[in-house]
């Protein structure tokens, strides 16, 4: 079927929301719905009036919820978390930004972190934490993949868009008020069987070992206990390191 | 997040709950508006069994994927009503059930009394809708009604009408947003 015209595919949009349209125009107006927001907030609006005409003062029969809660009941009922001894908290500093956007300021605070975090690596002002490894066997693949989402989209937690100098390689942190931090870092080249990623902290004082990723990062779990204000990854030998010499891969501040 | 807590809480908090695998959050999002997503199946479906398979399949849904739910385009309700209407529409259409929409249209044929007004079972709501229906033309009206609870294409919903494909698109486009303007009141927060 040949492209509509906008004003074609605005017809369209009332059928659409009511499922009433055949698969190939049905097709078509999702596509156009992925970059078209006026319409998008047409077959909202249309959708949230089929929805009172669905009303109904019945409620679901008993059993439902009951098959339901069986299937339920095997998945993970809490994120298996133990957060760090101490305080354990980030202070939240302000509502982590819209997700996309990234400001010239932050990219200007990454620039000055850096410059912070090679001295402080240098110097050796480090202590491991192997936290990682032990969240990321009690917690499954899919569990991960969750929380990071959740995390990400929660306006209660700190973000940090990491990237490489050049931009060409970028990860995702989120940190939640309560210290329970989740990397999506699913760009990053795949290193060498004896090489790691790691996972740094930088705080005022100090820059903590937050993990030893692995040669390849997908989806990671952390704890950020304490003043942490960025995140850093190095490339370091398999296994990690107490303390980095190592320039860092990507940089990010938490905002 | 306690029960009162979750009671309270907004769509996305809720949504964000079940992303933590907060069984009590899933109970809280099925509460609200399960009986409507059950009544709203087996109206399709005119089969009860087939309608709690639907509940149970659209509330799993969410459990496994609340990332595809997106507060900024609607409530909870009306997505989770409108995941429940095209998997509706999708069983009632597909090969394997034609059957079953046969049987359902003889039964249907046989009740007296077809209208949308009669869809709309929530007391609370029902004479606010009865009354904006009321306003609307009869054609949009049957449109729509054969549309969203017959499960049937505009095609189809022209060939049952007797009118012109374009037309039933215009009368059900229109019609709805009639119905917004009359239940400006009624209707969830869309975007």
């Amino acid at each position: 079927m040949s492209a509509l015209t906008h004003a074609e595919i605005e017809d369209l949009l009332g059928v659409y929301a009511l499922n009433a349209l055949d698969g190939d125009e049905h097709e078509l107006v999702e596509r156009h719905l992925e970059g078209c927001p006026r319409c998008r907030a047409e077959v909202a609006q249309h959708r949230e009036v089929a929805a009172t005409l669905a009303a109904t003062g019945g409620p679901a029969p008993e059993g439902v919820w009951n098959r339901i809660a069986a299937v339920i009941e095997g998945d993970a009922p809490d994120m298996p978390l133990a957060l760090p001894r101490g305080d354990g908290a980030v202070v939240p500093l302000r509502r982590s930004p819209a997700p996309g956007s990234f400001s010239r300021r932050a990219v200007a605070a990454m620039a000055a972190a850096a410059a912070v975090v090679v001295a402080l690596l240098g110097v050796g002002l480090v202590r491991q934490d192997q936290r990682l490894d032990d969240l990321q066997v009690a917690m499954s693949a899919d569990a991960l993949e969750r929380a990071a989402v959740a995390a990400q989209a929660d306006p209660e937690a700190l973000v940090a868009r990491m990237e490489s100098d050049d931009g060409d390689v970028h990860a995702t942190a989120a940190v939640l008020p309560d210290g329970k931090g989740y990397l999506v870092g699913r760009n990053l080249p795949v290193l060498d069987v004896d090489r790691t990623y790691q996972l740094w902290g930088v705080t005022p004082d100090d820059v903590i070992s937050l993990g030893v990723l692995g040669p390849q990062v997908d989806v990671a779990g952390f704890a950020a206990h304490g003043d942490v204000k960025s995140l850093v990854i190095t490339e370091e030998v398999a296994g990690g390191v107490v303390s980095s010499e190592q320039p860092p891969a990507l940089q990010g501040e938490l905002i | 997040m306690d029960s009162d807590e979750l009671q309270a809480a907004s769509d996305a908090t809720l949504v964000v709950a079940i992303s933590r695998y907060r069984h009590e959050a899933l109970a809280e999002a099925y509460r609200r508006p399960a009986g409507a997503v059950f009544g709203l199946a087996r109206r399709l479906l005119a089969d009860a069994s087939s309608a709690e398979e639907i509940v149970q399949e659209v509330f799993l849904r969410l459990w496994n994927h609340p990332e595809k739910f997106d507060h900024e385009r609607g409530t909870l309700r009306s997505y989770l009503l409108a995941q429940c209407h095209g998997r509706s529409v999708d069983l009632l259409r597909s090969e394997t059930s034609r059957r079953l929409r046969e049987e359902r249209d003889v039964r249907r044929a046989a009740e007296a009394g077809y209208d949308l007004e009669h869809e709309v079972l929530d007391l609370s709501q029902a004479e606010r809708v009865k009354a904006a229906l009321d306003q609307l033309p009869d054609q949009e009206r049957r449109a729509i009604s054969l549309a969203y609870f017959g499960g049937h294409t505009y095609r189809e919903v022209a060939t049952i009408l007797d009118q012109p494909e374009g037309t039933v698109k215009s009368r059900i486009r229109a019609g709805l947003r009639r119905l917004r303007t009359e239940l400006a009141d009624v209707v969830g927060g869309g975007a």
